[in-house]
């Protein structure tokens, strides 16, 4: 009930934000707590890549190819003798940004489609979820396979590929949260005062359903990293010798034999990427069902 | 001239609904032809049972009805126009700046999400086009107006730090906020505790002097009609059974349905030590085609068997017995005169 009113002074209201982003997080399942400290962890890495990669990812050296972990190469080289370390630091850039931004497309078309059929109803709805029904059944990969072939391997491309299927899962969450919301009384008190149809959508429906939006958005990030990944194995993504996660694995097909960490260790980072947003994901739904239960008792 | 020209559009009505018939999609009628007339600066209470077509109306009068209801018939006029004929857009423009409500429960119809200044800014901006800024300070007078305590820190709280009182306040803030001219409320005060009703009721009627309101109050509780309205209409079945003055139907009812509920609601056990309660329900009444739809739970009928015939025979209709006064029952004249006597 306290209300902070001394918005004059910025320090103690920032003090009050942070106080705000703590109290979310720590009021969250354990999982979201772990999710959210790796995810931190992989982005600071990938942000922070070119400064604290050991060596040049594509600095080759021949003499010391395959060479297992040692205190000068902690993960060791790989077939052309360059830093497995620099390399994973270097090579999540691709796939994460990639991700991160099919992510955010993907959230906005389809929160708006989805929002916009389940207020609107009608030949509108009927329309979109078809639209969606249609996309749903196409996987993504082909359709980055296909456009890649037309237009080329490039970040323009695969986030466009993504996004194009990547929508429907966001639209058809939006569209029944928002069917759901649109029954909510305060929806009639607005319509009763007369209230724009972009308003009721934007003030009232859209930040109403975002928080499940949100969960699952953290869910459909970890699942891009995986496609992003399985397309740069397939050699669809980032071109030699350029360092990327799902190259690295299908670089070190030949020496799954000799050197098994060649293929270890990329694969169990694309692993521990998914798995932090997912757990984020995991950890803010089994807050939602909790704080959905203490409503209805 | 001027003065003959100027009184009789100043006694014209505010709102007069006509003939209003809403049923639902499986064609079964909700509200049968209702007439209703509210002036300016009137308090007018709807009254029945659950199931009556009260909130219906009500919803009606906005064009606001859900789905499965239509609005089939009749006219409602507002200020010289018909809302039925009226766009999606006109209609958008009057509500919440001519016409506004308020509900039964304040604490759903405020979004949990949104803080309270900005849903009591939002018919503000919408209708009278202010900006953010001036909205804001607009709101905070509004919610002082409505007698909230620390009205600019109020503002910025969310709906669930608010008591149901409260949060009756600040929907009528927002209702009262673009300066409608009817008020329809929807059982505003069912919700809330009795000392806190008095105040909401209060408070809407300061509004009412203070911006020449005309309210709908619906309601089931007779002591707040009797305290508050200038005039009834009770309502059964999708009709209007009797309509007149307060203090004249609350004294000398003329319906048997009426005089029912005044009974059931004054809580005094009858001969036997059993607190009154009218046989049956009304949900079905709807079904009657014939004769007077309260009949089958009629008082007066079962005593008076001489009045069978007529009272299943044909439907009363709505009949004038006194002034601005009228009955929908074959033995008004008598219950009258009844009344009259004791």
């Amino acid at each position: 009930m306290d209300i902070d009113m001394s918005h004059n002074t910025p320090t103690p209201q920032r003090r009050a934000r942070l106080a705000v982003i703590y109290g979310f997080v720590s009021s969250r399942h354990w999982t979201f707590k772990v999710g959210a400290l790796l995810l931190a962890a992989v982005l600071a890495m990938v942000f922070f890549a070119p400064w604290i990669a050991p060596y040049d990812p594509g600095a080759q050296n021949l003499i010391h190819r395959l060479q297992p972990p040692s205190a000068s190469h902690w993960l060791g080289t790989d077939h052309l003798g360059r830093d497995v370390l620099s390399r994973l630091i270097v090579g999540g850039q691709f796939t994460v940004t990639v991700a991160a931004i099919t992510v955010v497309f993907s959230l906005v078309v389809g929160t708006l489609i989805g929002v916009i059929a389940g207020r609107v109803g009608g030949l509108v709805d009927e329309v979109a979820m078809r639209v969606v029904d249609l996309l749903i059944s196409v996987p993504d990969v082909v359709v980055a396979i296909f456009l890649i072939g037309v237009f080329g391997s490039n970040y323009f491309t695969l986030i466009l590929s993504l996004t194009l299927v990547g929508w429907t899962p966001f639209a058809r969450l939006a569209r029944a949260l928002a069917k759901e919301v649109n029954s909510r009384e305060y929806i009639r008190a607005a319509e009763v005062l007369g209230m724009r149809r972009s308003f009721v959508i934007f003030r009232h429906i859209i930040p109403n359903t975002i928080r499940p939006i949100a969960a699952v958005s953290f869910l459909r990030f970890g699942h891009k990293l995986i496609t992003v990944g399985g397309l740069s194995y397939l050699g669809l993504g980032v071109q030699p010798p350029n360092p990327d996660w799902g190259l690295m694995l299908a670089e070190a097909q030949p020496y799954l034999e000799r050197v098994p960490l060649l293929m270890i260790a990329p694969g169990a980072v694309i692993f521990i990427a998914a798995l932090s947003v997912t757990w984020m994901g995991h950890g803010m739904e089994i807050e939602r069902r909790r704080t959905g239960k203490q409503d209805k008792s | 001239m001027n003065n003959q020209m100027a009184a009789p559009k100043d006694r014209d009505p505010l709102l007069e609904v006509r003939n209003l018939r809403v049923a639902l999609e499986s064609g079964k009628t909700v509200v049968d032809g209702l007439d209703l007339t509210i002036g300016r600066r009137e308090v007018v209470a709807l009254v029945g049972e659950s199931g009556s077509g009260k909130s219906v109306t009500a919803l009606a009068l906005s064009r606001l009805l859900p789905d499965a209801l239509q609005l089939v018939g009749g006219s409602i006029c507002f200020e010289g126009q018909d809302i039925v004929k009226k766009s999606e857009a006109e209609l958008n423009r009057m509500r919440g700046a001519d016409i506004s409500m308020l509900f039964q429960q304040p604490q759903v119809m405020l979004d949990p999400t949104a803080r309270v200044h900005t849903q009591v800014a939002e018919p503000l901006r919408q209708h009278r086009g202010l900006n953010r800024r001036a909205a804001f300070d607009r709101v905070v007078e509004l919610l002082h107006s409505v007698g909230i305590p620390a009205p600019a820190q109020r503002a910025r709280a969310f709906s669930y730090q608010l008591s149901g009182g409260m949060a009756q306040r600040v929907m009528i803030a927002a209702a009262m906020a673009a300066g409608p001219k009817l008020l329809i409320a929807d059982e505003p005060t069912t919700a809330l505790d009795v000392t806190v009703q008095t105040q909401i009721l209060r408070l809407l009627k300061a509004e009412r002097e203070r911006q020449d309101l005309s309210i709908l109050l619906i309601t089931h509780d007779l002591s707040i009609v009797s305290a508050f309205a200038d005039r009834v209409a009770v309502m059964y079945a999708g009709r209007i059974l009797e309509e007149g003055p307060t203090e004249q139907i609350m004294n000398r009812p003329t319906h048997p349905y009426t005089r029912a509920l005044i009974r059931c609601s004054l809580l005094v056990p009858e001969d036997d030590g059993r607190l009154l309660s009218i046989p049956g329900s009304g949900s079905n009444a709807l079904e009657i085609k014939c004769g007077c739809r309260f009949a089958p739970r009629c008082a007066l009928m079962q005593t008076h068997p001489e009045l069978h015939a007529a009272c299943h025979g044909h439907e009363p209709a709505l009949e004038a017995v006194g002034d601005g006064w009228k009955s929908r029952c074959h033995a008004a004249d008598n219950l009258q005169h009844e009344g009259d006597a004791a």
